[in-house]
């Protein structure tokens, strides 16, 4: 049997069972209320550039069967080492081919990742972005499955050209990726089937769907 | 006054005490040890091992004494405790070329290189019932110690090869090697998984199919070119020394039959295999499996599907006893919330078709 | 053997990891759940792993339940709608020994609530999770018995066959005959079997401010319905989807609203009917309100 030493790659969970079922409860819970944001508990060590919640989800979700890409700015000697070590995750070279991706600079192209196929829509990429910030506020408004009426955010930092993109990815439904968006110790989610509806547009003309 | 029934924990419990009891039987007869069970009835660890997907004879074995016989709920024991295990790595593929040989016939050829060796088997056994076993001090035969085998047992289908009369079995490309214990299979499923779900599919379900393609249902000329039962070593390359390690040796024994093919427009006429492994001894399995294994291939070589052994989805979805035995047996539990539902919906035809019926009659 | 129990969580069985599961398997269950909520209604297939219950007995909800149990979450587990039939109970004693979690009978009291052909009739808060068990989940099965081929059917939204076995049911019956398993559209794209629960819960499930999660062990797909999601029960504008009645109320509580199991009480063609339901109809004994059938047992 292969015998593992602890190196110094920097602490991952002191509890990984318990601690992962917790994140994973946040995740889960922002993925099924698109808008909501969850603070996740304190983390050790993040390796830079990733922030604290990206650390987090990234202990809580990936493995030896889950190839992640790493954009430019995350793909550093740290972050590697960290993931090899405490996630044991092989690093896609093309981000068309990895089940995670994790953005730490400018969000690229939506479709760069993989969509999957009509049918299979769940082979397809869910890309961790960290972005400027998760606050409450109004300058974002989603619709779609998981939200009441209508959820607001504050805005986290995204270009209109990603906005742009989001939109146009909506028509391939249900192929399209999925956002978990951190900020600090904080995330929330953008399932593919989250609408951005755009301002000045009312309940009273907007229709959910049936 | 209608008290509702109550007490599911208790009569769990109390579910749990007689099985405990029956399962031991009359306390005057010894309690049946493991090493009893691997050693006398080897047979049945071999198959439990097998559909079990868990090379242990003792835990096994412990598991046909928990199930009181039982195989299927044995395997299911088996397959329970397994999935809970850590991996450390997969193993290399065993080499049973190299097999330490203790059986190995060929009907195709009368007499081939390292000879037909029969080793432990039924086969010229007459089925009569031997009273003499019922004597609990019967005596053990010494069986004549065969000489030492010689190294040089190639199988069949390698010497075959050497012509190019069969075709290659080159390994595959880079492609990881499916596992159906941790993925949920995909159609069309290639080889490596359809055999895997062969090899643990249940041996009476996989007997019965590799029957009806001798019968004509999927006819595929089967030849047993070779059965082989032996040993053979377990390697393990761990990746930090880059070389294999030998960590055990496990029994196997392997079918491959050999199949006529008329060729195609891509290939030329020359024989194909099936093929069947188990871990222990467990023939029979062996070669239906090979037999199910050939006619799942019809799609790949051209051959038209019309037969039920050829028809992937419904041979891999069905071959599992642990799946099948559930779903069959939990039609056990209560139903009693969609029997109403249905009642309601049968009271309200046969209303209308009361309704119906004065409504004609008025006319 | 596999992982450490935790010391954070209750007592769990010695020499199985928290929940059951290895932490790899719940990884790959947990990915599995979080596509499914992207996809509403959609089946999204997984590594379901051999329980130590048996197949068809709820191992794809307990899996989907090991996945997202934490040592402070309260679990209820029902079958029929009763905490007490023999399958519930011994689900609730799998998860108080391997997670050693809180049980509760209350729905209220519930953060996660593992269900067998029933949906509780109190409503469910935001924030609970609800894990239906599934024998079968494809809704196109009976009419198409291959995966490959239902596959390309969900994937084209070709679901008129299934409109026309319905329609045919009216054409014969006079109404639509289906009872349970009544098939739904989920966010007006997939069509999804709500399991085996009677099509008098169908309607819970629409906007439902819980999260709805599916499990088929067996069949080895994970679905999902997020909270305030639309589902949809398939009708026809002349035939509108309606659900079970009865002529009686709970001979327990009095409940006019609830479902009801119809108990032979002697072979004489007596019947009384009681809420399936057992939470909810104890409550309201609780609240003071009693059944035709229950006059004296107020003390
Ligand atoms: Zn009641």
């Amino acid at each position: 049997m292969p015998v593992f030493e602890i190196g110094p790659m920097g602490a991952g969970f002191s509890d990984p069972v318990q601690h992962s079922q917790a994140i994973f409860r946040c995740v889960l819970e922002s993925m099924a209320r698109p808008g909501v944001r969850k603070d996740i508990p304190a983390m050790p060590y993040a390796p830079p550039p990733l922030n604290a919640a990206s650390t987090a989800v990234a202990l809580t979700l990936l493995d030896d069967s889950t190839p992640v890409w790493l954009d430019g700015a995350a793909d550093t000697s740290k972050v590697r080492e960290f993931l090899a070590f405490h996630c044991g995750c092989p690093i896609a070279d093309r981000s068309g081919e990895a089940t995670f991706a994790i953005v730490a600079g400018p969000m690229p192209s939506l479709d760069r990742f993989d969509f999957g196929s009509d049918e299979f829509p769940e082979n397809s990429t869910t890309v961790i972005v960290q972005v400027a910030a998760l606050e409450t506020g109004s300058d974002i408004c989603f619709a779609g499955p998981g939200i009441e009426d209508f959820a607001f955010m504050g805005d986290p930092g995204l270009t209109d050209g990603f906005w742009r993109e989001w939109s146009d990815m909506g028509a391939l439904y249900p192929c399209g990726v999925d956002l978990i968006l951190t900020a600090q110790h904080r995330i929330a989610c953008m399932p593919r089937s989250v609408r951005r509806i755009e301002a000045g547009r009312t309940a009273a003309t907007e229709r959910k769907p049936d | 006054m209608y008290v509702a029934v109550k007490g599911g924990e208790r009569a769990i419990e109390n579910a749990h005490k007689l099985l405990a009891e029956e399962r031991r039987g009359d306390p005057a007869t010894p309690e049946i040890a493991l090493s009893q069970i691997d050693e006398q009835l080897s047979l049945a660890v071999d198959r439990v091992m097998t559909e079990g997907s868990l090379y242990d004879r003792a835990l096994a074995a412990l598991a046909i004494k928990q199930a009181r016989g039982d195989l299927i709920e044995a395997i299911f024991l088996l397959r329970a405790y397994r999935t809970t295990l850590t991996r450390f790595g997969a193993s290399d593929p065993i080499d049973t070329a190299k097999m330490t040989i203790r059986r190995r016939i060929s009907a195709t050829y009368k007499d081939l290189p390292g000879g037909q060796v029969l080793g432990p088997t039924f086969d010229y056994t007459h089925r009569l019932l031997d009273f003499s076993l019922a004597d609990e001090a019967a005596p053990a035969l010494a069986a004549e110690v065969p000489a030492e085998p010689g190294s040089a047992m190639p199988r069949v289908a390698d010497l075959l090869n050497q012509e190019g009369l069969i075709e290659e079995e080159a390994p595959g490309e880079d492609a990881a090697v499916g596992d159906v214990t941790r993925n949920a299979m995909t159609l069309p499923a290639n080889r490596d998984v359809r055999l895997q779900l062969l090899a643990r599919g249940d041996e009476g379900f996989v007997l019965a199919l590799g029957y009806s393609t001798q019968r004509g249902y999927g006819r595929n000329h089967p030849f047993a070119g070779e059965i082989r039962l032996g040993e053979v070593a377990v390697e393990f390359t761990p990746p930090e020394l880059g070389f294999p390690v030998t960590i055990g040796e496990i029994t196997v024994t392997e079918c491959q039959m050999i199949n006529q093919f008329k060729g195609s427009a891509e290939r030329p006429p020359q024989f194909t295999r099936g093929y069947g492994i188990s871990f222990g001894h467990c023939e029979r399995k062996t070669m239906a499996m090979a037999n199910v294994d050939r006619a799942l291939r019809a799609d790949d070589l051209g051959e038209e599907v019309t037969a039920p052994a050829q028809d992937e989805e419904f041979v891999l979805y069905h071959c599992d006893n642990v799946e099948a035995s559930g779903f069959v047996q939990h039609l056990k539990l209560p139903h009693y919330v969609d029997f109403q539902s249905e009642l309601d919906i049968v009271r309200r035809l046969r209303a209308d078709f009361e309704a119906r019926r004065t409504g004609e009659a008025a006319e | 053997m596999s992982g450490v129990a935790s010391a954070a969580g209750g007592k769990t069985l010695a020499g199985y990891n928290f929940a059951y599961l290895d932490e790899q398997t719940k990884r790959m269950i947990r990915s599995a759940i979080l596509t499914a909520v992207a996809i509403p209604g959609h089946q999204i297939p997984f590594g379901s792993r051999e329980m130590p219950l048996p197949y068809g007995w709820g191992t794809g909800g307990i899996q989907v339940t090991a996945s997202i149990i934490g040592a402070d979450d309260t679990l209820k587990v029902i079958d029929q709608g009763a905490d007490d039939t023999t399958n519930a109970v011994s689900i609730r004693r799998f998860f108080s020994k391997t997670a050693g979690v809180r049980t509760t009978e209350s729905t209220r009291e519930a953060t996660i609530i593992q269900t067998r052909h029933r949906i509780p009739e109190a409503p469910l808060a935001e924030g609970q999770i609800l894990v239906y068990q599934v024998p079968i989940p494809e809704p196109l099965r009976w009419l198409e018995p291959r995966e490959v081929e239902t596959r390309k059917m969900h994937a084209l939204s070709e679901y008129g066959p299934m409109h026309v076995q319905l329609y045919e049911q009216i054409a014969t019956f006079g109404r639509i005959a289906a009872t349970y398993d009544y098939p739904v559209m989920v966010h007006g794209r997939y069509l999804m079997r709500p399991s085996p629960i009677p099509k008098f819960d169908n309607p819970k499930m629409d906007r439902n401010p819980a999260l709805q999660l599916f499990g088929a062990g067996r069949e080895k797909r994970i679905y999902a319905v997020p909270p305030y999601t639309s589902v949809k029960s398939l009708d026809f504008d002349d035939h509108p989807f309606s659900v079970e009645s009865w002529e009686h109320c709970c001979g327990l509580c009095g409940a006019g609203a609830s479902y009801l199991d119809e108990i032979v009480i002697d072979d004489k063609g007596g019947r009384m009917f009681v809420c399936s339901d057992t939470d909810f109809c104890t409550q309201r004994q609780a609240q003071g309100f009693r059944g035709p059938l229950n006059s004296e047992a107020a003390e």
